[in-house]
Formats: structure tokens, C-alpha cells, sequence
């Protein structure tokens, strides 16, 4: 437990500074969504992989969509 | 929306650089694990795939000189299905670039540095990545170049010293089981030789267009020959145990020892390594970053860099226990989608659009993309 509030720490850490050091660049409006349409999502994510590290991810989901192609493609 | 310029020559030893990187300590093992004796013979039939590869890459730059996939894509899709296209193929480059980047971080941490976080070899290492790409495009092409002698010359320290080990009847009985085994192979390094899509983001700010076909092949075939040279060298010295270990490559620097002086060769294995891998993971980084911001239309790729690079760290360790599964049948399904599925379906709805396009449309069309 208090080896996870440590990481928490660091990675908030990590994340304010990078915050500053691209605060600079964002003038536009637009760009500014973006950042943080990114960066909103993948420090939240951070956080969640620090407190349940076996979160399902992208290759559980794509393990099945592409397993019916590879087994047509090794049978022939 | 960016401006630089460099030569097809320098796009080429990039891209050959990028695609060698993981394929240098792991592919030997991924490969030899299928094709057992004949292993020498698998990238050479993956070469003709390269081939095919780059040269629909290099047609559709031809078509629109100053685009890159992305933007094509919306043009020749439409635009919300071009959006759409473009986000899962630009999910795709930072997902293959993050198990490059967890890669990394297993090796060193089997390897080396045994007792540091993997978060901190992750992250240092995006870290320098973010720095290079930020820093433009003319910096991303030219770091390898600067750095190629210094790679190719620890390449050669460690195998220099091994010829005399090499035993070439590690590779009787030759083809003992016809040609599908070197086939399965070939299909195995079909998770490396598709990364040479991401050409198509530097191809723009290539000056020297004329010349930009004969070194995309020549950069296909210095990497078939760095592959096939791992090959056999891997092969003849350590025989049908390579499929036991992890990293050959290393096994074969440990096992060096020169008049009882050059000993532990493993640490320049790591220095190219990590050379590599920074090209690797920078090649990747940049074309995600440009690609997003063109698919949205911003001014400026840099604001994206470092947003990318955080999730591309936290994809590497997203439910992901072993990076094993890169190399299985439906991974490589995927890289092959991207790889060549979406650029022939571009080439072809190009090639379409022009034959059936009326002759004056044709002009206009002509008159804005030469910008």
C-alpha cells in the first residue's frame, strides 16, 4: 500500500511537469482540447494501472478479433 | 505544416535502422523456434514482401509528393471515414511502437539492470525519444545516420571474433522438410518487415524524389542482409539450441573470448541495443505525433509529443505480462492489415479515381497537390 501511494506520487509528479513544460506551446484552442483529450485520459489510466495492475487491455480485446483469420490462414 | 528537408538516403538508413532494431536479438529465436536448420532461408523470402511494401509506399508519394498517409487517406476515403481510418491506423503505430518500448524494458531488466523500476528504463527511455522527435524531423532522419558506424562497427566486434566457431553443418540436411517450414518463418518476420509503412511520413520531406524507389529497396535489402547474417551466424555457432534463449545475439557476445582479453562482449550488444531502440521508438513517435496532428488539422505536431509518449509507456504495460504474443499468428494479422492491406486499398482507390476522374477534374486535382 505504501509503495503504490509512492508511484501515485511520482507519476502525478511526472505528469505536472510535463504539464509545464508544454504549457507554453498550446496557444491554440484547438490544440488545447487535443493535449488534454490525451493527456486527461492517460494520466487517469496512470493512476488505475497503479491500483489494479491486471486491467484488461487492447490485447485481450484483439486476441479474439483476429484469432478466427489465423486459424483459416494455418489450416489451408 | 512542416518544412525540411532531407535525402532519400538518410530516409533510407533510417527506416533500415528502425526496422532491425528488435529484429536483431529476438528474431532468431521467434524463427528458428519454427524453421529449425533452414533458418537462413526465411528472410529471403520475406524479402519480395518488403519489396511489395515499400514500393506502395513510394507510388502513393508519387501520386501526392507532399502528403503523407494520413492526409491521402481523407482525401481518397472522404473525410469522416478518412478520420476514422486514420485514428485506428495511428492506434496501431503507437501500440507496435509501445511492445518495442516494453521490449526494451524486459531486456534490461533481465540483462542489466536487475534491481531498477521498469517504469524509470521506460520512461528515461521515451523520455530521450520525446526529446528527439520535438526537436524535427531533419533531427529524427539524420540521428541514425550520425550513429550508423558507431552500430555497424560493434555489429562487427561481436561477430568478427565468432567466425571461428562457425560450424555450417549446423544446416544439413537443407529444406529436410520441403519449403512451408521457411515459409512459417517468413511469416513470423512479418511482425518486423510491415514497420516500413511508417516511411510514408518522411517521404515528403525527402528533396531528391528521383532516387527515393532505388533506396527504399536498397534499405529493404540491407535489412534482409543484416537478418540473414544474424541468421547464420546465430545458427552455425549455437546450433538447434537457439530456440532455447531469449537472445541469441547475446548468447554469442557472452560466448566470445579472443586471446583471454576481449571477454564480455554483452556490453556492446547493449550500446547498440539501445542506439537502435532509440531510433526505433523515435521513428514511431514521430510519424504518430505528425500523423495525429494532420488527421485533426493542427499547426503543430510538437504540443502532441509528449502526450503520446506517456500513453505509449502505459500501453507497453497494460494487461501485458510477456511481449511473447507480438510474434503469434493473430498479431502479425494485424501488422500485415496495416502493412499492406491499407496501402494496396489506397493505391487501388488512387489508381481508380484517376482511370474514371474526366480529363479537366484531373487538372484541378494535379494543380492542388503540387503545393
Amino acid at each position: 500500500m505504501n509503495l503504490s501511494k509512492t508511484h501515485i506520487a511520482v507519476v502525478t509528479l511526472v505528469a505536472i511537469g510535463m504539464l509545464l513544460f508544454d504549457w507554453r506551446g498550446l496557444t491554440d484552442i484547438r490544440t488545447k482540447i487535443a493535449y488534454f483529450s490525451l493527456y486527461i485520459p492517460g494520466f487517469t489510466l496512470a493512476i488505475l494501472l497503479i491500483i489494479y495492475p491486471n486491467l484488461p487491455g487492447p490485447v485481450q480485446w484483439m486476441r479474439p478479433l483476429f484469432a478466427p483469420l489465423a486459424k483459416l490462414l494455418f489450416k489451408s | 505544416m512542416e518544412r525540411g528537408q532531407v535525402s532519400a538516403a538518410q530516409v533510407a538508413v533510417l527506416s533500415f535502422t528502425a526496422v532491425t532494431a528488435t529484429s536483431l536479438l529476438t528474431a532468431p529465436t521467434v524463427v528458428s523456434s519454427v524453421v529449425k536448420q533452414d533458418v537462413w532461408l526465411s528472410p529471403l523470402l520475406a524479402l519480395p514482401i518488403g519489396f511489395l511494401i515499400v514500393w506502395l509506399i513510394v507510388k502513393l508519394n508519387q501520386i501526392y509528393p507532399d502528403q503523407t498517409l494520413v492526409q491521402y487517406s481523407m482525401k481518397l476515403l472522404g473525410r469522416p471515414l478518412g478520420i476514422a481510418v486514420n485514428l485506428i491506423y495511428l492506434f496501431f503505430i503507437i501500440h507496435t511502437t509501445a511492445y518495442v518500448l516494453r521490449q526494451f524494458t524486459d531486456f534490461m531488466k533481465l540483462t542489466f539492470l536487475f534491481t531498477t523500476p521498469a517504469f524509470v528504463v521506460a520512461s528515461s527511455m521515451i523520455l530521450v525519444c520525446a526529446l528527439i522527435v520535438r526537436s524535427g524531423v531533419e533531427i529524427v532522419v539524420r540521428f541514425p545516420m550520425l550513429l550508423l558506424p558507431v552500430v555497424l562497427s560493434l555489429i562487427l566486434m561481436v561477430y568478427m571474433p565468432s567466425i571461428k566457431d562457425i560450424n555450417l553443418h549446423n544446416f544439413e540436411p537443407v529444406l529436410s522438410e520441403g519449403l512451408v517450414a521457411p515459409l512459417k518463418g517468413a511469416f513470423r518476420l512479418m511482425s518486423w518487415v510491415p514497420v516500413f509503412t511508417f516511411m510514408n511520413f518522411y517521404l515528403p520531406f525527402v528533396s531528391n524524389k528521383r532516387h527515393v524507389l532505388w533506396w527504399a529497396f536498397g534499405s529493404v535489402t540491407i535489412f534482409t542482409a543484416i537478418v540473414f547474417t544474424t541468421f547464420v551466424m546465430v545458427y552455425a555457432i549455437i546450433g538447434a539450441a537457439t530456440p532455447i534463449y531469449v537472445y541469441p545475439f547475446m548468447v554469442l557476445a557472452r560466448f566470445i573470448s579472443l586471446t583471454e582479453f576481449f571477454e564480455h562482449l554483452e556490453s556492446l550488444v547493449m550500446m547498440v541495443w539501445v542506439i537502435v531502440i532509440i531510433v526505433r521508438i523515435s521513428f514511431g513517435l514521430y510519424s504518430a505525433s505528425l500523423g495525429l496532428a494532420q488527421c485533426l488539422g493542427f499547426p503543430s505536431y510538437r504540443p502532441l509529443v509528449l502526450p503520446i509518449s506517456m500513453i505509449m509507456v502505459l500501453l507497453s504495460y497494460w494487461s501485458v505480462s510477456n511481449v511473447e504474443f507480438v510474434f503469434s499468428p493473430e498479431f502479425i494479422i494485424y501488422y500485415l492489415i496495416f502493412g499492406i492491406g491499407l496501402p494496396a486499398l489506397l493505391l487501388t482507390l488512387s489508381t481508380i479515381r484517376q482511370r474514371f476522374s474526366k480529363p479537366h477534374n484531373g487538372q484541378d486535382e494535379q494543380g492542388e497537390y503540387n503545393v
